[in-house]
């Protein structure tokens, strides 16, 4: 079956990395690699079977009685599932498999926005660096450190449980910002004193 | 909470983050680093459709270029007297011709797309052949576990479009242009400028123009060398190129020397008072470096635009 007819209209031809020149048939899943016709560089393509799958997904049944179940979301559609979260019913259109679990695309936006779902996270900030560079911008000039060493301590306290990286790290950034920030309040409460003190044998 | 990720690449870093991969039990992680934040995009074996590697050129060319400006940068150590410029120009350009080696034990650099049904992304961290090496002999074998192995014979059903490789593409027409042309012109110019420097050392204008001219010379060959790739297969005269790099590292030592000895020389005249005027010199005219600066360069020039022409007309 043709892939356009498929609805693979993006796969028009799979083309080389450098120059976007497609790479005929005969030359994919070649080890040694063959010369572009395009660009005269060396190039390996890799072709795995997905490759022919459908692109959509599973279609849902319509309802066959009154005394069948249907979808919470879709009224006229024929239930497959239960939602492992929220017990609602679900069709095939709805039903979505994350980490082992089939859920509704509520419970998986919810479990998405609590990062209780890790894999299917796009995007996560890394409060440990934004500690870590707060309290290292002093060290170019001290007079920082009055605001950003604060800001520092107060993200190592409230971000230290916040979920970090998807990918294996410590908490080395988070311990080195609160050193560092308690470094340099010290050092500008010791200043201060000092100044008070000069005043002071100043005045007498 | 345990990550269920393991390292599949090494990063991939530039100054505004970082790119590296991962590999867990079902799908591949592409993680985009902005320092304070981390993108996600992760590709399931399931749904992998292909992974085309392609090599890309050699930059040898460039990488000698810039291993023999670093060693010309730390010859400079011999041209100063002052400790802290010494040292100055000994760690910098070691740490450029440090980065250079690396770049070459790196080995040769390529391009990496993974192709999904619905989307192609750029694998940045796979820039280089020998993690591409790796990556495949990791993730085929994964692929294939999920998916199976798509038997040759079945290529014929899947059908492309008309295969525009049918006929070959048109051979591009080089235009390698007139770049080297106006070095090795440049090369005979400096060459009578830095003569006359000497013979004429009261016109201070001369070693004015010699400045610019010689930071022309400079910039032109780095031009000419970028220019190369693909557009020009003329072969003697990048020869030349690379040979007249040598002699400016050499004649950088020489006027580096010159512009210290004249420097001292306004600062001695500065403490004793005296207002006389006292001309920059770039070359001295007792040097016996003088007679090499512009004696190479004639040669330079006349071999160069003898070969340009002669490479030029040859078909």
């Amino acid at each position: 079956m043709a892939l356009q007819a498929r609805g693979l209209g993006s796969l028009d031809a799979i083309p080389c990395a450098r120059c976007s020149w497609p790479v005929p048939k005969e030359f994919w899943n070649r080890e040694e690699g063959v010369p572009c016709r395009g660009c005269s560089q060396t190039v390996r393509l890799f072709v795995f079977p997905a490759i022919n799958d459908a692109a959509s997904g599973l279609a849902p049944e319509p309802l066959h009685g009154e005394t069948e179940a249907s979808c919470f979301y879709h009224p006229q559609s024929r239930a497959a599932r239960v939602c492992d979260e929220c017990g609602r019913f679900l069709c095939a259109l709805c039903e979505l498999e994350v980490e082992g679990r089939h859920i509704c695309p509520r419970c998986f936006e919810s479990g998405v926005s609590a990062h209780k779902i890790q894999t299917a996270e796009p995007r996560r900030t890394m409060y440990d660096t934004i500690a870590l560079a707060l309290s290292t911008v002093p060290f170019l000039a001290i007079w920082p450190a009055v605001i950003s060493a604060p800001w520092s301590i107060f993200l190592v306290v409230t971000r230290w449980n916040a979920p970090s990286s998807v990918v294996p790290r410590t908490k080395i950034r988070f311990i080195l910002a609160a050193l560092f920030a308690v470094a340099e309040l010290a050092f500008l409460v010791f200043m201060i004193v000092l100044m008070v003190q000069g005043l002071r044998r100043g005045r007498r | 909470m345990t990550s269920i990720y393991t390292k599949l690449t090494p990063a991939h870093r530039t100054i505004a983050g970082h790119t590296r991969l991962w590999l867990a039990p079902d799908h591949i992680l592409l993680l985009i680093s902005s320092r304070f934040a981390e993108d996600y995009k992760r590709f399931a074996f399931s749904d992998i459709q292909s992974i085309v590697v392609t090599e890309l050129p050699s930059r040898l060319v460039p990488q000698i270029i810039m291993i023999l400006a670093a060693l010309a940068w730390m010859s400079l150590w011999f041209a100063v007297d002052i400790p802290f410029f010494k040292r100055t120009f000994l760690v910098t350009g070691a740490l450029a011709l440090l980065w250079s080696i690396i770049d070459i034990a790196r080995g040769q650099r390529c391009r990496c797309f993974l192709r999904t049904r619905v989307s192609t992304e750029l694998l940045a961290p796979v820039s280089r052949m020998n993690i591409a090496r790796n990556f495949l002999r990791t993730v085929r074998p994964l692929i294939e576990t999920v998916q199976g192995v798509l038997p040759s014979q079945s290529f014929d059903i899947i059908e492309t479009p008309p295969t525009p490789w049918e006929p070959a593409p048109p051979e591009i027409v080089s235009s390698p242009g007139y770049v080297p042309e106006v070095l090795f012109t440049l090369f005979l110019i400096n060459a009578v400028l830095i003569w006359a420097s000497v013979q004429f050392p009261k016109i201070p204008e001369i070693p004015g123009i010699l400045m610019s001219s010689l930071f022309a010379e400079l910039l032109l060959i780095v031009v000419a060398m970028f220019r190369r790739k693909g557009n020009d297969s003329r072969i003697i005269i990048y020869v030349v190129m690379v040979v007249c790099l040598i002699g400016f590292a050499f004649d950088t030592v020489t006027m580096s020397r010159e512009l210290f000895g004249w420097y001292m020389q306004v600062l001695d005249k500065a403490k004793s008072s005296d207002k006389s005027a006292t001309f920059i010199k770039l070359f001295s005219s007792s040097s016996q470096r003088t007679t090499i600066a512009y004696t190479w360069r004639a040669a330079a020039g006349v071999l160069g635009l003898a070969a340009a022409f002669y490479e030029r007309r040859k078909p």
